[in-house]
């Protein structure tokens, strides 16, 4: 087993630094029920089981400055299995929370100040967005069985809202077509908008609270200016 | 104390070893069991002996209690029979309600046609000692004549006689002086674990492989009854759970396991066996030695795995934490045995009732300093329905309760 | 015959026990090694006698009348005794060394750490110095729950009365007790650290000053930590008193590996010892939490209440020696497992000690020991004179199994049960233990015209008369030397081992043991 060098001194360690956190991090049993569940463990040396231990024994400076917490994907599968119910996904999100918002990884900080400046990760314009949408709407409208097919934008009274994953109109716009097939197929009354439409909430991800209540909040508010009850947030 | 009369609820390892510790004194005893088999889960269990030697399992012992109680003239043994009601008046009045006798007891002989005949499989259970007498039953749940009286095979082809399938079920006023009550525990059902249970045939409890060792002498996968060339236990499911509010270390299964792992490898040494666990717990007299020795024939791998996945061949595909690398390793398996912890009875919540017994949070009932009952009621308790123990301990716990019967009899005589 | 039992203690158990003996009207006689003893009962209506600063010196006789000699400052002390129970406290035997560590000012043991606990005076002064505490168990020799409650209440104190940092360093975490996982999320609650060490251990550093230095990885951040503990406390191994294994010795009852005075065997369970009569209880018989005790009294003194029934007819059916055969080699006296045998002016059998296990029978050198209905004569008159299962055309080996009744009858009952084939030719003689098959059963059962005789026993730890199987071993092993040396074939002679719960081990082995008869055809003994 290779350990890390240098010999940390356990008398200058404050153990109970974050024992108020509501994580219940302090009940971990070290059982690796969650490294064995989760999908991220071992990549890039991604471990929750490590996370959680260092909290618990109030080693919070080198887990905010390490690379690896940013791996994890916050599925949330190893608080399904955890036994002792600690909540280790809140807990990867406060690590990240911890960091200068300038320090966020390169890609999400830049995604999310567009989110925030401009209602999406990718600072797509509304335009083009509709543009994309109805482009793929008709694709769709060719195929058999799906001739009377339209994609609603901003349809005020539907039933149900959805947000959009950003790669989706981007590099993916194919997979537009897969639920909107099935929403076709089922007779459902949906809609998209065609603003503040990300599903991807980088505010979520990487433990900005202010952020995430922001991007949350346009939506519904948008769900109450086109007066829809139900949305669906995939991400 | 030739007068008195005990009604013990429950015929397993604590209510067989509470019954023959009472007539020995000279108490007659009313042992009430709800399924059609005396001898409680313990019954079911394998001999743990390696290379000709005791490991001190215990489950011979709960045969040997079996043995005794049914022999003794002062028991009156009920099977597929429940107390409904108990009320006190000086002495107390049970009601004792019993299920039809399909099978005469007088008449079997144990020839096996019933059982071989029967198209149904499980149909027609059958018990672990040759004290279950008789060693057979009728699964009213899934017996076919019972539904809908379309087959009628086991009656009209036992030699003797010995079937009806048209009895009423019949009901019993009973007095006693106390109660005894033992009605054991309910082995985890491990369906919602991410393992695979009863979606996955190679996967097993433990209880499961206690069954197929005892019976075959030899393990097998259900799927094709092949022999495994991988076997993994996973340790602690359903103990030392929060989520699932089972704060309790079951203390069997790390004993259970491996017994059972180093039991598997002296008739079957070609075997590989995985052990994942969190803390291996003590048990026996010899544990340093028996630690070590298993060591050697087992992989001992200090994770929980996550998940299981079934593979082509209906083989498993386990991932688990490598503490040696901090990977996560995928290694795959021919059967996988989970050791289910001992959690409260299912009917713990009616007796309680019915008797006005008071249940701890974790739905064992109150033991020890704080007794289920006020003291001085007549009702007593012992064995697992107050929390996990080994066979040793229950038979000692049996004993204990015996003795504050005898004592809670003197007090009220004088 | 007066029934009084005499209790072996001083601690918990033997107190619970008197009290429960005295609650029912029991006469009972404590007896201690300790210079005092406290115990005082609670209303009554037995008798007691308290004997303190007192030791065994020899105990004869048997269940019913246990005629004990003892020891007082070199003054004789007699007493007539029904029945005996040993229930001496453990002691602690500390795991310094273990550690590689010496007791010191900051380096105790578990026992003195919690007795500083419970001191209010300025003993605990060392604990409101002190800011870590380490608590080191299980990393040598595995730990225990008895020992787990300990620390964790320990520590559990020291976090929020003291307000310490603890550290407790294991192998395995023993929570295997009622409470445990409870009290181990407490602890965590309250600030406790562990540490545990899998295929690793920490390196523990006792410097010139006394002081303690510990460094390992931890095996769960893979980070290598210092730690430099103001207290260390050093956990025990539980082990039986000095005086339970001079007990052990002078009352002839079986001790374990341990030396605790109880056998590791499961006919023992849960106060019984080889000798009737004699029972052991509490710490004696093994480690135990204070519920164990409890329930171990409780136990003790409902098997004493009910002695007295059993003894009141001399059973008849018991081992007795021929006088005139017998020479006094005490071989029986040796073998016996039971102690049931007694150094008179002649030498004789008691009775109600003897289990009919049949051992000194078979191992007689004179023959001079005969028990009813037990007689060789008696168990191989099973066989019909002339029995033949010769069926027409294939041969069927005629193969009696010598079965100990407690596991192998058994087996074969569940065997039948169960529907399982067994070999047409094929005859199960009962006996009560294999250790009463001596080479008369064997020659006997080839002269009635077996193919093949299989001796089937308990496991070994399993036996009821704790060797009766061993002996069994080398009977047959014996008797295989011989027909090596007439030209007789060994195979026809097998002896086994089984549980009595195992339907599927005995079809096998009998079925296999048929097998090989076949192959070596008839025997040639055969009439």
């Amino acid at each position: 087993m290779t350990a890390t060098s240098e010999t940390i001194d356990l008398d200058q360690v404050d153990h109970g630094r974050c024992r108020s956190w509501p994580f219940l991090q302090d009940y971990c049993v070290t059982c690796a029920l969650c490294a064995g569940s989760c999908p991220a463990s071992g990549i890039d040396g991604f471990d929750p089981r490590m996370l959680v231990r260092m909290v618990s024994l109030g080693l919070v400076e080198e887990l905010v400055e390490a690379r690896w917490p940013w791996i994890c994907t916050l599925c949330g599968k190893c608080e399904n299995v955890c036994p002792m119910e600690i909540d280790i996904a809140d807990l990867v999100r406060k690590i990240r929370s911890l960091r200068d918002r300038e320090k966020v990884p390169g890609i999400l900080y830049k995604g999310l100040a567009a989110a925030l400046e401009t209602g999406n990760n990718l600072r797509l314009p509304k335009e083009d967005f509709i543009f994309i949408i109805e482009d793929v709407a008709e694709e769709v409208a060719e195929e058999p069985g799906f001739e009377e097919f339209k994609a609603p934008v901003d349809k005020k009274g539907a039933n149900l809202l959805t947000t959009i994953h950003n790669k989706l109109v981007n590099t993916h716009t194919e997979d537009l077509k897969h639920w909107w097939k099935i929403f076709h197929a089922a007779q459902e009354d949906w809609t998209v908008t065609s603003e503040n439409w990300e599903g991807t909430s980088w505010g979520y991800f990487t433990g900005d609270d202010a952020a995430m209540k922001v991007m949350a909040g346009r939506i519904v508010e948008q769900m109450e200016q086109l007066e829809i009850k139900n949305l669906l947030w995939p991400e | 104390m030739a007068d008195k009369n005990v009604l013990i609820i429950g015929g397993g390892t604590a209510g067989l070893s509470a019954a023959v510790e009472l007539v020995n004194l000279d108490i007659h005893v009313d042992l009430v069991e709800k399924s059609d088999f005396l001898g409680g889960h313990a019954v079911g269990y394998t001999c743990k002996a390696t290379r000709n030697t005791c490991v001190k399992c215990g489950a011979c012992m709960v045969e040997e209690k079996l043995n005794d109680t049914i022999l003794h003239p002062k028991i009156k043994i009920w099977t597929g029979s429940r107390v409904q009601e108990v009320s006190k008046n000086g002495r107390f009045t049970a009601k004792i309600h019993c299920k039809p006798k399909y099978i005469d007891p007088h008449k079997c002989t144990t020839c096996r046609i019933c059982f071989d005949k029967c198209p149904v499989d499980g149909a027609i259970l059958h018990g672990f000692s040759k004290s279950n007498i008789p060693f057979y039953a009728i699964n009213e749940e899934l017996c076919l004549y019972l539904k809908d009286k379309s087959c009628g095979l086991c009656r009209d082809e036992c030699p003797e006689t010995a079937i009806n399938l048209d009895p009423k079920a019949t009901e019993y006023i009973k007095e006693a002086d106390a109660v005894l009550v033992a009605s054991g525990f309910h082995p985890f059902n491990p369906e919602d674990k991410p393992y695979g249970y009863h979606r996955s045939q190679n996967v097993i409890t433990s209880l499961d492989l206690e069954r197929i060792l005892k019976q075959v002498g030899r393990v097998k996968r259900p799927s094709d009854d092949t022999i495994p060339e991988r076997i993994a236990f996973i340790q602690c499911v359903g103990s030392r759970d929060s989520k699932l509010n089972h704060l309790w270390c079951s203390k069997v299964c790390c004993g259970s396991a491996l017994r059972m792992a180093r039991r598997i490898k002296d008739r079957q040494p070609e075997i590989d066996i995985t052990v994942f666990y969190m803390d291996v717990q003590t048990f026996g007299k010899d544990f340093e030695q028996f630690y070590k020795d298993a060591q050697e024939e087992v992989r001992m791998i200090r994770a929980i795995p996550g998940d299981i996945y079934e593979t082509d061949r209906q083989k498993l595909k386990i991932n688990f934490l490598d503490n040696n690398t901090h990977e996560t390793l995928e290694e795959i398996f021919d059967l996988v045995v989970l050791s289910i912890g001992i959690t409260p009875g299912k009917d713990n919540g009616e007796i309680a009732e019915l008797l006005h017994l008071k249940l701890a949070d974790s739905g064992f009932f109150k033991s020890g300093a704080e007794e289920a009952s006020a003291p001085n009621t007549g009702i007593f308790t012992a064995g697992t329905i107050s929390g996990a123990m080994s066979i040793p301990e229950t038979i000692a716990s049996a004993g204990k309760s015996a003795r504050q019967i005898v004592k809670y009899f003197r007090a009220n005589d004088s | 015959m007066k029934d009084k039992t005499l209790i072996f203690g001083n601690g918990p158990c033997a107190h619970y026990l008197a009290e429960d003996l005295l609650s029912t009207g029991a006469d009972i006689v404590i007896t201690t090694t300790d210079k005092t003893c406290n115990f005082s009962p609670s209303e009554h209506s037995g008798s007691i006698e308290i004997l303190t600063d007192t030791r065994l010196v020899s105990c004869r006789g048997s269940v019913g009348n246990f005629r004990i000699l003892a020891a007082r400052n070199n003054k004789e002390i007699k007493r007539t005794v029904a029945g005996v129970i040993v229930a001496e406290e453990d002691q602690r035997k500390s795991n310094f060394s273990l550690y590689g560590l010496k007791a010191s000012s900051c380096v105790i043991t578990l026992s003195q750490a919690k007795e500083l606990l419970l001191d209010s005076s300025h003993k605990q002064s060392i604990f409101l110095k002190a800011k870590k505490v380490v608590f080191l168990t299980g990393l040598v020799k595995e730990s225990h729950p008895a020992i787990t409650e300990e620390i964790m209440h320990s520590a559990l104190r020291l976090q929020s009365d003291f307000n310490l940092q603890t550290y407790i360093l294991t192998a395995n975490l023993k929570v295997a007790a009622d409470g445990l996982e409870a009290l181990y999320r407490e602890t965590k609650e309250a600030g406790a650290v562990y540490i545990k060490f899998t295929d690793t251990r920490p390196e523990i550093h006792s410097k010139s000053d006394d002081s303690v230095q510990i460094e390992f990885v931890d095996e769960i951040t893979l980070k290598k930590f210092k730690l430099t503990p103001d207290i260390s406390v050093v956990d025990e191994t539980i082990v039986p008193s000095d005086y339970a294994a001079d007990l052990s010795r002078i009352l002839g009852v079986d001790a374990d590996a341990d030396g605790f005075v109880q056998a590791d065997n499961v006919h023992r369970f849960t106060v019984f010892t080889n000798r009737k009569g004699i029972m052991t209880a509490g710490s004696s018989r093994s480690i135990q939490t204070c519920g164990d005790q409890i329930t171990d009294a409780a136990n003790a003194a409902l098997v004493s209440a009910g002695r007295m029934a059993g003894l009141q007819i001399v059973p008849e059916d018991r081992a007795e020696i021929d006088k005139g055969q017998c020479i006094r080699c005490l071989t029986c006296y040796r073998l016996c497992p039971y102690r049931a045998i007694a150094l008179n002016t002649r030498v004789v059998v008691e009775p109600h000690a003897c289990e009919r296990c049949g051992i000194c029978a078979a191992q007689c050198p004179r023959g001079a020991i005969r028990i009813k209905h037990l007689e060789p004569e008696s168990i191989l008159n099973q066989i019909p004179k002339g029995y033949n299962p010769q069926k027409e055309v294939a041969f069927t080996p005629f193969i009696v199994a010598f079965c100990c009744s407690r596991s192998a009858v058994q087996a074969r009952e569940l065997a039948r049960c169960m529907g399982h084939e067994l070999p047409s030719g094929l005859k199960v003689i009962e006996v009560p233990c294999s250790g009463s098959i001596s080479f008369d059963h064997i020659y006997g059962a080839f002269e009635r015209n077996a193919d093949g005789v299989m001796v089937l026993t308990c496991h070994e730890g399993n036996c009821h008369s704790e060797q009766g199987n061993i002996y069994a071993k080398q009977t047959v092993a014996q008797i295989m030397d011989m027909f090596l040396q007439i030209g007789f074939e060994k195979k026809r002679l097998a002896v086994q081992t089984l549980a009595s719960n195992m339907a599927t081990e005995f079809a096998e082995m009998v079925n296999r043991f048929e097998a090989n008869i076949i192959e070596l055809g008839p025997s040639r003994l055969k009439k």
